[in-house]
């Protein structure tokens, strides 16, 4: 069996430092790919290819989705990601410094999974990481998707 | 033929001359008398006859015409006896008397029968009298008919300045014929002058607007098959082209059988309240524009706020993050190398940074305050500020705090600002009688200045009253941080709620004293702004 796998959508570099510490304290197996911006994250799931190629490779266990991203942002990345029938059931975890109701209601509204507010206290932050990672890589059984 | 003969024959009889023995004086006396009397006779009823060829209005004229007859019958009887006097034809005499007698008998009668009638007939004095009392009244009645005059004419002239300084004219047209007539003069501002017009002429209508007449015509055809009358504003093209507007009304005037006979009505001259008029619309309109342009300014601003706090809430909280993470993390991976004061500094950089973060929560929940929708309904305040006691009071299970808060309290309003607003003023009280080992906070609704207002009211550490008028801007702080941890946010942000509801807030306190702080939310809240 492959090695779970946690895509990481994060433009900032601490951010990412930080979140990748917290989720290596649980101390289960798993890969972390971090992408840099909204368009590399789309490259990198669903390939440049049109809808109907399969995919690259497999998809990830579950998407951590930073909502601030240049090029295309979080929700733009979500867009794509549930408009295209190889990658709509797949997991997304909205993980933002914003707890603006507008970004809750617009994610929840194109179909995120999960929305989880990165909080300040660090504490708080390994807490909530280490809560995301059992939930998602252990307890949660994610949809069959057979790639066409 | 017998009784001819001897009608107009003398028989055997001596000439009447024979018995006054031909005496000549004698015989001439009675010729010459009764010639005179006969003349006369004859004479009376000719003078009669002319006086009737004069006057048609005689009464009972037929009793002069028998009296002439009469008259005439004795003349002849007189001019019998002259031709008696030669000729003895006695008994054409008899029946010339006979023929007298039946008209004097009849005369006689007739007139003893109309005696009654005749004295009917005034006299003179009563006629004279009958004439003078005419004349009186006929005096009297001319008098009223000047005085009359006199008030008709004042009132067509009030009438006419009324219609003047009005712009009114009145009209009046015939509806068979098509012949209308101005019986008031229009105006100047009107144009056409009084006097009579009809369609064929096309006065009237040659001053409409073409694009009106269709419209005035159409009113008039309807109100003349089932209306009382029409009521209609239309242009008119005065004499130099100028356009001017004319409020046209008439009452249709119906014969007994329902059809329409005339037409009465006036015109005015609203050329005037139509300029108003247009100049209100126009002002409205440029208002309407200039609010249109000043809204969308403010929901720009609006929106460009919305994008700073979203940058706010994003971007200066990413750093802080990172401080807090990397000093946790030099505690935890380089615990060894430290020693405690670079411990104690460490822990100090966390505590900052949460407070930072703290600070910078309360400022977008104040923004927020601001822009959110304003959704106005009834809220329960007694059973909201129940529920927030209940969650302060489990953070420190240990404490004693005596909860008064009085029931039934219900307020319109923005039910979430005003349970934030609550929480901010209730946990200010927990927070600052917590240096007591006992103490109370209350919730309630008392009477201020006239109007009831809704205190929240604790016995805890006060404040100073001088520094009441900072109390409610932002940052603003009276107790160090040591004593009381804190922003310095929420008092502003209950200020916020409250002038959103139009609605009032000041505080009582002195320094260990406790504190009261007061609100008013009006009985129909409107929102101070609006998205």
């Amino acid at each position: 069996m492959n090695v779970k796998q946690v895509l990481l959508v994060e433009d900032n570099a601490d951010d990412e430092v930080l979140t990748v510490r917290a989720l290596k304290r649980s101390n289960f197996p798993f890969e972390i790919v971090v992408v840099r911006d909204g368009l590399e994250a789309i490259h990198y799931l669903l390939g440049d290819g049109p809808p109907t190629e399969p995919l690259p490779r497999p998809l990830p266990q579950v998407v951590l989705l930073d909502l601030k991203l240049p090029k295309l942002d979080g929700l733009g990345v979500l867009r794509r990601i549930r408009g295209d029938a190889r990658s709509k059931l797949l997991p997304v975890v909205i993980l933002s410094s914003s707890d603006e109701e507008q970004d809750r209601t617009e994610g929840y509204a194109l179909g995120v999974n999960s929305y989880v507010r990165k909080p300040v206290d660090f504490e708080e932050f390994k807490h909530a990481a280490e809560q995301l990672g059992v939930y998602w890589l252990i307890l949660n059984q994610p949809p069959v998707v057979r790639n066409t | 033929m017998h009784f001819f003969s001897q009608l107009f024959g003398s028989g055997r009889f001596q000439p009447h001359g024979f018995c006054y023995a031909w005496n000549t004086r004698l015989v001439w006396l009675h010729v010459l008398s009764d010639l005179l009397i006969a003349g006369a006779y004859f004479a009376i009823p000719l003078v009669l006859l002319w006086f009737f060829r004069k006057r048609h209005d005689i009464p009972f004229s037929w009793v002069f015409l028998l009296f002439g007859a009469f008259i005439l019958a004795c003349g002849a009887t007189h001019a019998m006896e002259v031709w008696n006097l030669w000729h003895a034809q006695y008994w054409l005499a008899g029946a010339v008397k006979a023929l007298t007698a039946a008209a004097s008998v009849g005369t006689a009668v007739l007139l003893t029968r109309l005696i009654p009638r005749l004295l009917q007939v005034p006299n003179l004095s009563e006629w004279a009298q009958a004439n003078a009392d005419l004349e009186t009244r006929v005096a009297q009645r001319t008098q009223e008919l000047r005085q009359a005059n006199e008030a008709l004419r004042q009132s067509h002239e009030t009438l006419a300045l009324a219609q003047t300084a009005g712009k009114i004219g009145s009209w009046d047209r015939d509806v068979a014929s098509g012949v209308s007539a101005w019986t008031t003069e229009p105006g100047q501002a009107y144009g056409p002058k009084p006097g009579s017009f009809d369609d064929s002429s096309q006065l009237l209508r040659d001053l409409v607007h073409p694009d009106d007449l269709a419209a005035v015509d159409s009113a008039v055809e309807e109100s003349l098959r089932e209306g009382p009358g029409f009521a209609t504003e239309f242009r008119i093209i005065k004499p130099g082209g100028k356009v001017g507007w004319i409020s046209s009304r008439g009452n249709i005037i119906r014969d007994e059988r329902g059809g329409a006979r005339r037409m009465v009505g006036v015109n005015i001259d609203i050329t005037e309240q139509k300029q108003v008029q247009e100049q209100i619309r126009s002002l409205n309109a440029s208002l309407e524009l200039r609010v249109a342009a000043r809204t969308s300014e403010l929901s720009d601003a609006n929106k460009e706020l919305e994008s700073f706090s979203y940058s706010v809430s994003h971007d200066l909280r990413s750093p802080l993050r990172a401080i807090d993470g990397f000093s946790l993390a030099l505690l935890e991976d380089c615990s060894q190398q430290l020693d405690d004061q670079g411990r104690d500094h460490l822990r100090r950089i966390r505590a900052a940074t949460q407070h930072m973060g703290a600070l910078i929560d309360d400022l977008l929940n104040l923004s927020r305050v601001t822009r959110a929708d304003f959704r106005s309904q009834i809220c329960d305040l007694s059973s909201a500020a129940a529920t927030i006691a209940a969650e302060l009071q489990k953070t420190e299970p240990m404490r004693h705090v005596d909860w008064r808060i009085q029931p039934g309290l219900s307020a319109a309003g923005d039910c979430r600002l005003l349970q934030v607003a609550l929480e901010n003023l209730l946990s200010n009280a927990y927070k600052f009688t917590s240096k007591h080992v006992s103490s109370s906070i209350e919730f309630g609704e008392t009477q201020s200045a006239g109007a009831s207002a809704f205190f929240v009211r604790d016995d805890g550490a006060g404040f100073d009253c001088a520094y009441a008028g900072k109390l409610f801007a932002p940052f603003q702080r009276f107790h160090v941080a040591a004593d009381f941890p804190g922003t310095g946010v929420g008092l502003a942000t209950v200020q916020r709620i409250i002038h959103r509801h139009g609605g009032r807030i000041w505080a009582e306190s002195a320094v260990d004293k406790g504190a009261t702080f007061y609100f008013t939310l009006p009985q129909t809240a409107l929102p101070g702004d609006t998205q």
